[in-house]
């Protein structure tokens, strides 16, 4: 990779992409200092990126009869901030939580839960893993999403118990059954407050026994119990791996996985740095390439041609369901999918659509609109992110279609959609 | 690092996709180099369950027809107590005591006293009574895991604790004549790695209400479709690869079979989408999911296009909390969806060919949690078609006789799909490994 590509590369894999003229700016600033605005961007005075919620009604006094309007707004108010953000990599790693410490709209109903947790995530994400697995553990959309709320001594609910453990912070094999059921009463006694959404916890419905659980002795509640998740051995692997697959694509050389995973251990879980060092041996080759998701393709594609997102955000949101990747849509506790899945023709259909609806709205004047119009393939790659350019069926396809009306914008719905923007 | 899961729903759900299977076996085995035997202990003992078929008879398919099969995928877990009830029994309301169906609210099932249906699959006992439907109480895997994942995995594959790598119904897929033909099977609702095979392809249909090309206003479709089946290079339409390639391979392979597909299923569904209020009352309340899926299984079957499987999808089903209200609305869309997709193929005059199961990747504990129930174990299937006998299969929910806690596993789940491999020909062997009788269908 050349310095282009590499900045590039950086846009794809800790951000979402590239808007018009990004590229000649960044390159101009060089790799290094991309990374560290890219990693610190308080520590390097980048400018702060605004709420994406703000300015909608997130009251939680619809609660009792759930908001349904603004249901759908919030998902997109979220891709048009990773489509915006000065601060990529915030973005993603919010991203990157919310596909790992999975709640649903669907189950938790409440917009305004949703949203906390989303700005929990962006304040812990980069922060001790051990910080954000106890504040997700009583989070209130979490109590509601893996039933928290209705754990309570004598009625162990043991759904959150299990998935902290499986999928969350260590992974199957790395715990047994009766621990599923220790850990489980160990969380219990925390509750949603309805009027407030605060999670309150209640003594009388804690069960405070003391017992062991994965090898520590005396774990009896919510404090001691994440602390046994997080001194367990797998953790450091199971998180490092997470953040790897995420990050190189897979699979990533095992020896520098246990590097990693020992770095991490040495920074206490802290995930920053280790983010910065995944990225590092990106940049350096260690890299394979992945599947570009539909919501991080939605969202570069978006910042690539400069398009409106306001002005489709209805269209695109059923698209994106038919995609299978909805923010806060989730299909079960493990997230989404990833690779293969989405080359199904489920996902090539939507992403088709969601390419043509961008293309239709795309101003006359971008560079990537321009450039599909005027038949330049080099500038069209460059102004989609992929500054080595298209590869060769790629561009065939593109030249065989003839200047019509709307060949630009049929043009930019191909490139959009071919492989070469898909596999990143 | 890398568990077994986030294998089979990653690429597992991949190759239940258009462009096919292929290329998974490798990924697989390199990610399960590390993995571990599935969660050591959990097992409750070794042996497989027999089958429990009973002297009865299994029926072929006439020569010359071609036998279809739709699996209805209840993913979360079904709770088997609810659904198929046990009637007068004191045990079942000790441990639902909130949750249970009161004696004399079940609908009941001609010739039983031991099991009625939930009320809200009423519209099931017609079937029954005409001799369409069967049930299996006490249906799953003696190696059950109680951990989500673990059982998923168990349930596609039906391979439990070994390093599988595809999904039952790919591994037929894998067998027959033209395995990369992704008309040959469906999914429906979701993708579905019970379609996994080393070359099987599929369609994935999400939502039919939308599977059709979109093109930017104003622009020429027809010169969007073949330029996006031109960005998979020469020779598109070549033999599915066979392992080994990249991802990139891969990738180029997804327009031109998503094409195909649309080209195929899309017009037939569409008109789905037109008729969304059947029998065009108005004021109908609309098609539930299950119920709408169903009916776009129906009219694939009625294209005649040599599709002989097709999964459909209904999510929801794991019911830790809220059951009672959560679980009756899935049940009643179940129910209104087998009673008109029967209802379909008998209009098409396909019914002979085709048989629906229903199946889950387990039970749920017999005791309550106290506003749901946990992840267990034994749970129920249901056959229906022509060729089914108003039945029920196994030795039936013992509630004196729980296994830790949950229903004992009467009938391995690996009998249900050996009785569906048999009603597409097999192999059935091949398939699932030797040991594994069928389930008599009638």
């Amino acid at each position: 990779m050349d310095e282009r590509g590499k900045i590039a590369w950086l846009t794809r894999r800790a951000g979402f992409g590239l808007g018009p003229g990004d590229l000649d700016r960044l390159e101009s600033q060089g790799v290094d200092a991309v990374l560290d605005d890219l990693v610190d961007p308080d520590g390097r005075g980048v400018a702060v990126a605004p709420d994406p919620w703000v300015g909608i009604d997130l009251s939680v006094d619809g609660q009792a009869a759930p908001a349904k309007k603004n249901r759908g707004e919030i998902p997109l108010a979220w891709i048009a901030a990773m489509a915006s953000t000065p601060r990529p990599l915030e973005e993603w790693m919010r991203w990157f939580w919310h596909g790992h410490l999975v709640s649903t709209m669907r189950v938790v109903k409440s917009p305004a839960l949703m949203v906390r947790q989303m700005q929990m995530f962006h304040d812990r994400g980069a922060g001790p893993f051990r910080d954000l697995l106890r504040a997700v553990t009583v989070d209130p959309a979490m109590l509601l999403y893996l039933d928290g709320n209705t754990n309570r001594k004598g009625a162990v609910n043991e759904n959150y118990g299990r998935e902290v453990l499986e999928l969350f912070a260590l992974g199957i094999g790395n715990f047994d059954e009766s621990e599923v059921r220790v850990g489980a009463g160990a969380f219990t006694g925390f509750r949603v407050e309805r009027k407030t959404g605060e999670a309150r916890f209640d003594p009388r419905s804690h069960d405070d026994t003391p017992r062991r659980y994965l090898g520590v002795e005396g774990v009896h509640d919510v404090d001691t119990a994440i602390d046994a998740i997080v001194q367990h051995h797998a953790c450091p692997a199971f998180v490092v791996g997470r953040l790897a697959k995420a990050i190189l694509g897979e699979p990533t050389d095992p020896a520098r996985l246990e590097r990693l995973t020992t770095q991490f251990r040495d920074d206490g879980l802290v995930v920053r740095p280790t983010v910065r060092r995944l990225l590092e041996a990106g940049l350096d080759g260690a890299g394979v390439p992945l599947v570009w998701a539909p919501v991080p393709w939605f969202a570069a594609m978006v910042r690539a041609t400069g398009a409106p997102i306001a002005r489709i955000s209805q269209p695109v949101g059923r698209q994106l369901q038919a995609a299978g990747q909805l923010p806060m849509d989730a299909p079960n506790v493990a997230g989404w999918p990833s690779g293969r899945a989405w080359l199904s023709s489920a996902t090539t259909l939507a992403r088709g659509a969601m390419a043509a609806i961008i293309a239709d709205v795309a101003p006359m004047d971008g560079p990537a609109l321009e450039a599909a119009t005027a038949g330049d393939w080099t500038a069209l790659a460059d102004a989609l992110g992929r500054p080595e350019g298209f590869t060769s069926p790629t561009q065939a396809a593109l030249g065989a279609i003839t200047a019509s009306a709307q060949a630009g914008r049929t043009r930019l719905t191909v490139a959009m959609a071919s492989p070469d923007m898909v596999v990143i | 690092m890398l568990s077994r899961r986030s294998f089979l729903i990653g690429g597992g759900a991949a190759a239940g996709t258009a462009v096919g299977g292929y290329a998974l076996w490798d990924a697989l085995v390199r990610e399960h180099l590390e993995d571990r035997p599935l969660s050591p202990g959990l097992a409750s003992n070794g042996s497989p369950v027999p089958g429990a078929g009973g002297g009865s008879t299994l029926p072929s398919i006439l020569p010359g027809t071609r036998s279809v099969v739709v699996v209805l995928a209840l993913d979360g877990g079904n709770d088997a107590l609810n659904t198929l009830v046990p009637l007068n029994d004191g045990l079942y309301h000790d441990y639902r005591a909130t949750l249970s169906v009161a004696d004399g609210t079940a609908k009941p099932l001609t010739g039983s006293t031991a099991y009625g249906l939930s009320p809200v699959l009423a519209s099931l006992a017609p079937l029954w009574d005409a001799g369409q439907l069967s049930a299996i109480a006490g249906v799953g895997f003696a190696e059950q895991s109680r951990s989500h994942f673990a059982a998923l995995d168990t349930w596609w594959s039906a391979q439990p604790g070994a390093v599988r790598t595809t999904g039952w119904l790919g591994r037929w897929l894998d067998t027959q004549q033209d395995p990369a033909n992704p008309l040959t099977a469906v999914a429906l609702g979701s993708t579905a790695p019970m379609l996994i095979g080393h070359q099987a392809a599929s369609t994935v249909i999400l939502d039919p209400r939308g599977f059709s090309l979109r093109a930017p206003r104003g622009a020429d479709a027809a010169q969007l479709s073949a330029a996006l089946r031109a960005t998979a290079g020469p020779a598109p339409s070549g033999p599915a690869p066979t392992g080994g390639e990249s991802l990139l391979d891969v990738a180029r392979h997804s327009w031109p079979a998503t094409l195909r597909g649309i080209e195929t299923f899309g017009p037939a569904l569409a008109v789905d989408a037109a008729n969304d209020e059947p029998d065009g009352a108005p004021d109908e309340a609309p098609d539930g999911k299950i119920t709408a899926l169903l009916k776009s299984a129906a009219r694939i079957i009625d294209l005649d296009l040599g599709t002989r499987v097709i999964v459909v999808s209904a999510g929801g089903f794991d019911t830790h909390a809220g059951q009672a209200e959560q679980h009756a609305a899935l049940l009643a869309d179940v129910s209104a969806g087998i009673v008109a997709f029967s209802a379909a193929i008998t209009a098409g005059g396909d019914a002979q060919d085709v048989l629906l199961v229903t199946t889950s990747e387990f039970g749920r504990r017999v005791a309550e949690n106290g506003d749901g129930t946990d992840h267990g174990k034994g749970g129920v299937s249901f056959l229906s078609g022509p060729m089914v006998a108003p039945r029920f299969i196994g030795g039936g929910y013992d509630l004196a006789a729980l296994d830790k806690g949950d229903l004992a596993v009467e009938v391995d789940t690996r009998s249900l799909y050996a009785s569906v491999l048999h009603w597409l020909g097999g192999p059935v062997d091949e398939v699932l490994g030797a040991g594994h009788a069928p389930v008599g269908l009638a």
